[in-house]
């Protein structure tokens, strides 16, 4: 009988892949958002620090906070050194300074579901706030581009702006 | 018409009752941002809101939201192609190979440790592929597990953990390794008392992990380490700084544990230098950052230290009743040693409060439980408190006869000549009946420091 190796399982963390599964998210957005790693590196920073992750298991502590805590921090930590590697010595403030890693994973956890809700909005609701509050035209300006009277431009991007709220606060499980 | 207000605040009706205020809803808050006159006044809302705590706090979250949406941040986030996370399989392949060579690795660890260090490299001649990263870390793992029972032994694993680390061909697994190895001979050249060499190590282990990407863990570790290197070696200032930079770094992993251990040596620096009441307030601190914490070890240390502070500190009452708590922790531990060392404390508070026959009583039984745990070394420097004590007294014969068994002890612990010199000067000072509380203090403090290029010199010749 042939002996294939390639047929063994593999002696994989199980508490590695759950992690991962329950972070890969998150930790994306921290690399790609606040420390402004390209997209296209992203994925490759974020399975280094699950391989550091797995050398020091031991030493991570068992409650889901604190893992997610460590890492946070791991991603912190190499996407730092990868400013260091790729874009010389000299670190941006923002990116240098010490993170509060729990502080830093609820900022992104509350901004990832924002894109969330504001991603399953009308087109054109969606539309309407990125012209409003992303790209600074007032309610006139886009009343003009829509061919919209002045008054219901702005009461269209009010009723979006209400809308988009109460999806927020039902996805985070408060009451609007 | 108020209503409701999301995202932690309620509306309580009866509050419109009360004030006369109506709290505006949501959306007239969302058109007030807007400035859309047609849905509410804009002057009034402002009005309000000025003189309104709820109708501020309601407006500072809708604020708050309209910051995270005006964020191009956002926006991107909402443009970003969505879909389930990349295949882990990479990483999971990675940790296959480290399972599998750990699972090898025991083996060829047998096959090792059954053999003189020195004959190791032979092995690996005949065996090349065994020199893997999990062997490097059973090799660590076990130098770790010697280095207080015996350091020179671990420091010789640590050598050959590093040698065969050199050879591992991943460099990511080596540098991570090597790291690994040069933060624990810094540890195994603290404990030795060669503390030049365990600061250069810590220098080594901290250039290989600015080679890895994920080096920031062990950083911290290294760090923390180098910190206790330069507590044994009195340089305080530089220990406050680096258990500090130590906690923060730890802190950013959401390592509590490791941040309160930094936090500790911080404390025992600021004490050391004379910042006895600051290292207590930062000592009281962690006390309660440690109460949720499963930590019973830390707990029991840094309660010694806050007793130890207090008696410093001349609170004699709270010494006591840390010291009995210390106690307690420790007895539920099972750890003798430090059960001993309380009684030590307890009796020394008892000395200050002149409650003499019982102090002297509690170190005579502290002294005799030390020999007993064949401890000479601890024995003797609680000796060396009595003979203090008793020249205090003017008790010149006992007071000589026990500076006597302190040197012997100490000659029990295997002390070398520099200072046995200085213990044989202090018990025939005594002998003489010339001894001094300040020379006994000065050869406590020689035989503690214990760095056997300094030749012992008397207090008036030293100075």
């Amino acid at each position: 009988m042939p002996n294939d190796t390639n047929a063994e399982p593999l002696l994989c963390s199980q508490r590695a892949d759950a992690a991962y599964r329950a972070h890969y998210d998150l930790l994306r957005f921290i690399a790609a958002r606040r420390f402004r790693i390209p997209d296209d590196e992203v994925c490759g920073v974020i399975h280094d620090v699950f391989v550091s992750f797995i050398r020091h298991e031991a030493r991570v502590a068992q409650s889901p906070a604190d893992e997610r805590a460590w890492l946070v921090g791991g991603v912190c930590n190499a996407s730092r050194y990868y400013w260091r590697k790729h874009r010389g010595e000299e670190l941006p403030p923002d990116i240098e300074e010490y993170i509060d890693p729990a502080a830093v994973a609820d900022d992104a956890i509350t901004r990832l579901l924002l894109a969330d809700v504001l991603r399953g909005l009308p087109e054109r609701c969606r539309d309407l706030l990125r012209k409003r509050y992303s790209e600074g035209y007032t309610a006139d300006e886009i009343g003009t581009m829509q061919s919209l009277a002045r008054g219901s431009a702005k009461n269209l991007i009010s009723k979006c702006l209400l809308a988009a709220r109460a999806a927020f606060c039902r996805l985070r499980g408060t009451s609007a | 018409m108020p209503v409701g207000c999301a995202c932690g605040f309620l509306q309580i009706a009866g509050n419109e009752r009360m004030t006369g205020h109506r709290h505006y809803t949501v959306a007239d808050l969302l058109a007030y941002l807007d400035e859309n006159e047609d849905l509410v006044s804009v002057a009034e809302v402002a009005a309000a809101v000025a003189s309104c705590a709820v109708c501020a706090a309601r407006l500072n979250e809708l604020q708050g939201l309209g910051r995270l949406i005006a964020d191009r941040e956002t926006w991107h986030e909402v443009d970003a192609p969505a879909g389930h996370p990349p295949s882990i399989m990479d990483v999971l392949t990675e940790a296959d190979r480290m399972a599998r060579e750990k699972r090898a690795a025991e083996s060829d660890f047998a096959a090792l440790v059954a053999t003189p260090l020195e004959t190791w490299p032979l092995y690996f001649a005949g065996h090349p592929s065994a020199a893997t990263e999990g062997l490097v870390r059973r090799v660590t793992d076990a130098a770790v597990a010697e280095l207080d029972r015996q350091p020179a032994h671990s420091l010789a694993l640590l050598d050959a953990a590093d040698s065969i680390a050199s050879r591992v061909s991943d460099q990511n697994g080596q540098f991570e390794c090597r790291s690994e190895v040069w933060k624990n001979r810094a540890n195994a050249l603290r404990i030795l008392g060669r503390y030049e060499e365990a600061l250069a190590a810590t220098v080594m282990a901290e250039r290989f992990t600015e080679e890895i990407a994920t080096g920031g863990f062990m950083l911290a570790q290294i760090v923390y380490t180098r910190g206790t290197v330069l507590f044994k070696m009195g340089r305080f200032v530089e220990t406050i700084q680096t258990a500090r930079d130590a906690s923060y770094r730890f802190a950013e992993y959401g390592d509590v544990k490791r941040v309160i251990h930094a936090r500790n040596l911080e404390a025992m620096a600021l004490t050391e230098q004379g910042q006895i009441a600051e290292g207590l307030r930062v000592y009281l601190l962690i006390a309660r950052q440690l109460q949720p914490l499963d930590d019973p070890q830390m707990t029991a240390r840094v309660t010694t230290n806050i007793a130890v502070s207090h008696r410093r500190l001349g609170n004699y009452d709270d010494a006591t009743t840390y010291t009995l708590a210390a106690q307690q922790l420790y007895r539920a531990l099972g750890a003798k040693s430090e059960i001993i060392r309380t009684e030590w404390t307890l009796g020394l508070i008892d000395l200050r409060v002149g409650e003499t026959e019982g102090g002297l009583a509690r170190l005579r039984g502290a002294a005799a439980a030390f020999e007993a745990l064949l401890m000479p070394a601890d024995a003797g420097f609680v000796k060396l408190d009595l003979t203090e004590e008793l020249l205090r007294l003017e008790e010149w014969d006992e007071a000589g006869m026990m500076a006597g068994q302190a040197a012997e002890a100490f000659v029990r612990a295997g002390a070398k000549l520099h200072l046995s010199t200085a213990l044989a000067f202090l018990r025939e000072a005594v002998q003489q009946r010339s001894a001094t509380l300040e020379l006994v203090q000065y050869v406590r403090d020689y035989v503690k420091a214990d760095e056997e290029e300094r030749t012992f010199a008397p207090p008036s010749a030293a100075q």
